[in-house]
């Protein structure tokens, strides 16, 4: 019993120390998220450089983890333009009005990367392996720190120049994976 | 400083200035560029520093923004390429360190940089200077937000050193420069100055050697040319200033020794004084007179020389008058004053008040005169004059008293002629002792005469020495035993004119006097000598200038005092009482004076006298003297004779009688009261002789014989007088003075020169 009591406060730390391993990461992928923009520069004929008041962000999946990211919102820019978040999933997989996708749920990866790809949409996400398989920027861990790559190539392809002081942090992929 | 300056020579001045002026132009340019390029490159420094840091955080950013701390390691690396970056600092947002190079000491150097006065630029880069460093914060932004800060911390060893080489070089150049303006302001000055430092060499020479006639040639038209043109007319006008002031010196040099000339060549004694008596100045007679070099006197009291000018003076200095113009104080009196020696003399003595300079003292020309000699001179002219008129006194009663015993003892010696054969031997008695009386009568007169000077002379040319050893025998007979008479004759002693017989009575009234004198035994020496009189003791001796014989008398007696001295000569003074007669030395006076001599007179009460007589020197050889035998010429000639004789005197008794001699030997006498009448006689009377007086009243003797020897050449002249005066010295025949008859006559003397006449 004790044991099992034990073995529940144990969950119960271990989760809320997961919970909020979980929130900081977030918190850390949040900003990262609002830096990335400023050192790339979207395609000519992407959403964002055409008339649009806001900067899109898209956040596939749920809300909760970015509450960071809402926070800074609020009075944050990015590009110049006050941020506007959205959540979306499958149903709005146009994805009208995105200028940055965030890309959590990797069953539907082909065709966010698809439609980015049409649309001009900086795609990020942070599932390993992501980067290969399209997604322009996807967060990793090394040795504990937030890190980032950048699949150039499908960066270029895209129609995205990034800078060279981003390329000098991240972590170059190609779509085959190298 | 400034006297230090102004004290400098010209050309010290000009370089001085210059360099000055260079050094100040130099300074203050070097110092605005020195200040300019140390502004440049600190200004350059700093924006390198900025644009470094500003790239640097550049690189930053995303290192920063996504705090990978490698890269940005990576991206502070690439300042180790620049050597003065001492460390450089990459703060985040929060001020939190994020990566440094070179130093770990972030957190330090933060609060440092904090503690710091930055300067903030326009792009919002902080910076500041510290000694020796360079602090810079560069923020580091990430779309307009402030993500971070970069702080770099750069040296400025390097612009420091840069400023040092920039100061060296400046300073150095600046030194070059001086230099070179040190030694073109030389050149320059010496430019200027050349041409003064010739004008003032010429100048001191000019001046040296006093030679104005230089002209120096001025080679430009600058302020130095202006100058020497300057220097030019100046020493023209000053040449011609020289000339005329070395004329004006020269004459009054002339004039000065013209005027000392004069002044010291006056006879009467000049001496200045001022109102103190102090004497300014003395002439060279005073200083004769007084005795005193100049030097001497200057400067003492003019009463040590004339004690009473003192008083004279004092009464004119009371008046407190500015005298404008000289003016005579006290003329010609009489004042005592006193000789170096000590010996008072008198003196004349003039003062005149010189014209007063303004603030001076008054001064005075005394002007001396010595009135020793005068009074010498007036004394004996006095004398002379007593003489004079004591000789003319004598004489005038002397000739009359001559004429009248001439009357006595013609006629006595008639009456005892005639009573000779007579039996009345008691009226011939009479007759010879009337006879006897009237020859010491005539002896008497003689001796006045011989005084008055009017006594007849018969002077010769002789030798007083013939005359003194002719009488020497006579004398010590006459001194007796007791006084040795002592002769020193001179021998070749010049010849004198005058009258044996009466030097013999001068010789001998002088040797009895010398007897009298001395009293017990004692000495007489008679001394004869030639002397060339010089004339400078002329005013005593009373002599011109000429050869003279002296004759000197000695005697070692009792001497005489000063008032017996005074009154020797005078006629009837004596010392004997009644044994003298009072006419010894009137006549050795008569005699001396009348022979165009001197005497003189040195004694000494108690220890004797010396007289000595000085005889004008004769060139004619001596006279042989004739000692004619009146008796043999009375025995050997007769003297009868009945020639046709006028007789001529204004004294009718002894006309009278001189007729009744001669009628006695036979003559045929004719008489005349008078020249006059006389020569009335002559025109209507066959005449063979004319016997005449020579003093009459209207026409003399020697006018009447002249007259007769022009008119009657025949007639013969005989002249007759009782003294002797000038008359003779206007005669044309001078045998008629040297035949001359004394009277009274003696009958033999008469008739002997009378047939000797008639004879002829």
């Amino acid at each position: 019993m004790i044991v099992k009591l034990f073995l529940h406060i144990l969950l119960l730390f271990l989760s809320l120390l997961a919970h909020a391993q979980t929130a900081e990461e977030y918190a850390m992928k949040s900003a990262f998220m609002v830096k990335l923009p400023y050192f790339i520069n979207w395609p000519k004929n992407a959403e964002l450089n055409k008339q649009t008041s806001h900067f899109n962000l898209c956040v596939e999946g749920s809300s909760q983890k970015f509450s960071s990211l809402e926070e800074w919102a609020i009075d944050g820019k990015i590009k110049n333009k006050p941020v506007k978040i959205n959540y979306i999933d499958i149903s709005q997989i146009s994805l009208n009005n995105c200028h940055l996708l965030f890309i959590t749920n990797t069953t539907h990866l082909n065709n966010y990367l698809k439609l980015s790809q049409e649309k001009g949409i900086l795609t990020i996400s942070d599932k390993p392996g992501n980067a290969a398989k399209g997604v322009l920027i996807n967060f990793t861990m090394i040795n504990e720190s937030l890190r980032f790559e950048i699949n150039l190539n499908k960066a270029k392809s895209n129609g995205f120049n990034i800078n060279p002081r981003l390329l000098k942090l991240a972590i170059i992929v190609n779509s085959d994976g190298k | 400083m400034k006297t230090w300056f102004y004290n400098l020579s010209i050309k010290n001045k000009i370089t001085s200035i210059i360099v000055l002026t260079v050094f100040l132009v130099l300074s203050i340019g070097f110092g605005g560029g020195y200040y300019s390029e140390t502004r440049s490159i600190k200004e350059r420094m700093l924006a390198e520093k900025i644009l470094t840091a500003k790239i640097v955080s550049s690189y930053t950013i995303a290192d920063l923004a996504f705090d990978n701390k490698e890269t940005a390691h990576l991206s502070l690396s690439y300042l180790k390429n620049d050597k003065s970056i001492l460390n450089a600092h990459v703060y985040d947002a929060k001020q939190q360190h994020f990566v440094s190079l070179y130093s770990n000491n972030h957190h330090h150097n933060l609060i440092n940089n904090k503690a710091k006065t930055f300067i903030t630029t326009d792009t919002n880069t902080q910076y500041v200077y510290t000694s020796l460093e360079l602090h810079i914060i560069e923020p580091i932004y990430l779309e307009g937000k402030q993500i971070g800060s970069f702080h770099l911390h750069a040296s400025t060893q390097d612009y420091l050193r840069n400023l040092k080489e920039i100061t060296f070089y400046l300073l150095l150049f600046l030194i070059l420069l001086l230099v070179i303006a040190l030694f073109i302001a030389g050149k320059l000055s010496t430019i200027v100055t050349k041409p003064l430092l010739s004008l003032s060499e010429i100048a001191g020479n000019i001046s040296k050697h006093a030679d104005y006639n230089f002209q120096i040639q001025a080679h430009y038209k600058d302020e130095t040319g202006t100058l020497i043109n300057s220097f030019n007319t100046m020493i023209k006008k000053i040449a011609i200033r020289e000339s005329e002031r070395d004329k004006a010196e020269q004459q009054l040099k002339d004039n000065e020794k013209n005027l000392e000339l004069i002044l010291n060549n006056m006879v009467d004694c000049v001496l200045t004084i001022d109102d103190s008596g102090k004497v300014l100045t003395i002439n060279k007679s005073a200083e004769q007179l007084f005795g005193y070099q100049a030097n001497e006197i200057i400067g003492n009291n003019i009463k040590k020389l004339i004690p009473d000018s003192i008083q004279l003076l004092e009464k004119h200095l009371s008046y407190s008058t500015h005298e404008v113009k000289s003016r005579l104080i006290e003329n010609n009196c009489e004042l005592v004053a006193t000789r170096n020696n000590q010996a008072n003399f008198t003196m004349r003595l003039s003062i005149v008040n010189l014209p007063q300079e303004s603030d001076k003292h008054k001064r005075f020309i005394l002007s001396c005169l010595d009135l020793t000699e005068l009074k010498q001179q007036e004394e004996r002219n006095h004398r002379t004059q007593k003489m004079d008129a004591l000789g003319k006194l004598t004489g005038g009663i002397a000739h009359d008293f001559n004429n009248m015993l001439g009357v006595v003892s013609g006629y006595s010696e008639l009456l005892s002629s005639a009573l000779e054969n007579s039996t009345n031997d008691k009226l011939f008695k009479y007759s010879q002792q009337i006879h006897h009386a009237s020859e010491r009568g005539a002896k008497l007169t003689k001796k006045l005469l011989a005084f008055s000077k009017k006594q007849t002379s018969e002077a010769k040319n002789i030798n007083i020495n013939t005359i003194l050893q002719d009488e020497q025998h006579m004398l010590e007979k006459t001194l007796t035993v007791r006084i040795k008479l002592v002769l020193k004759l001179a021998d070749d002693l010049w010849p004198v004119h005058l009258d044996s017989n009466d030097l013999e009575d001068a010789i001998l009234n002088m040797s009895i006097n010398a007897m009298h004198a001395i009293k017990t035994n004692g000495q007489l020496t008679i001394e004869t000598k030639n002397l060339h009189h010089q004339g400078t003791d002329s005013q005593i001796l009373d002599l011109k200038v000429g050869d003279y014989v002296c004759l000197s008398m000695t005697d070692t007696g009792c001497g005489m005092d000063d008032e017996t001295k005074k009154r020797i000569f005078d006629p009837f003074y004596t010392t004997k009482g009644d044994k003298g007669t009072g006419l010894g030395l009137s006549q050795v006076y008569g005699f001396v004076k009348r022979s165009q001599g001197s005497i003189k007179v040195y004694t000494e009460s108690g220890h004797g006298t010396r007289f000595t007589l000085y005889f004008p020197r004769v060139n004619e050889p001596h006279d042989k003297l004739q000692q004619t035998n009146l008796h043999q010429e009375m025995v050997q000639n007769k003297l009868n004779g009945n020639e046709t004789i006028l007789l001529v005197d204004d004294e009718k008794s002894l006309l009278h009688m001189t007729k009744e001699m001669l009628i006695q030997y036979g003559y045929q006498i004719y008489t005349a009261n008078s020249a006059r009448e006389a020569l009335i006689l002559l025109s209507s009377t066959t005449i063979d002789l004319v016997l005449s007086d020579v003093v009459m009243p209207e026409m003399d003797g020697y006018q009447l014989a002249e007259q007769i020897q022009e008119l009657y050449p025949h007639i013969k002249i005989q002249l007759a007088s009782g003294f002797s005066d000038d008359r003779h010295i206007k005669a044309k025949d001078d045998s008629l003075h040297k035949n001359l008859l004394i009277k009274p006559l003696s009958v033999s003397t008469l008739l002997h020169r009378l047939r000797r006449l008639l004879d002829e």
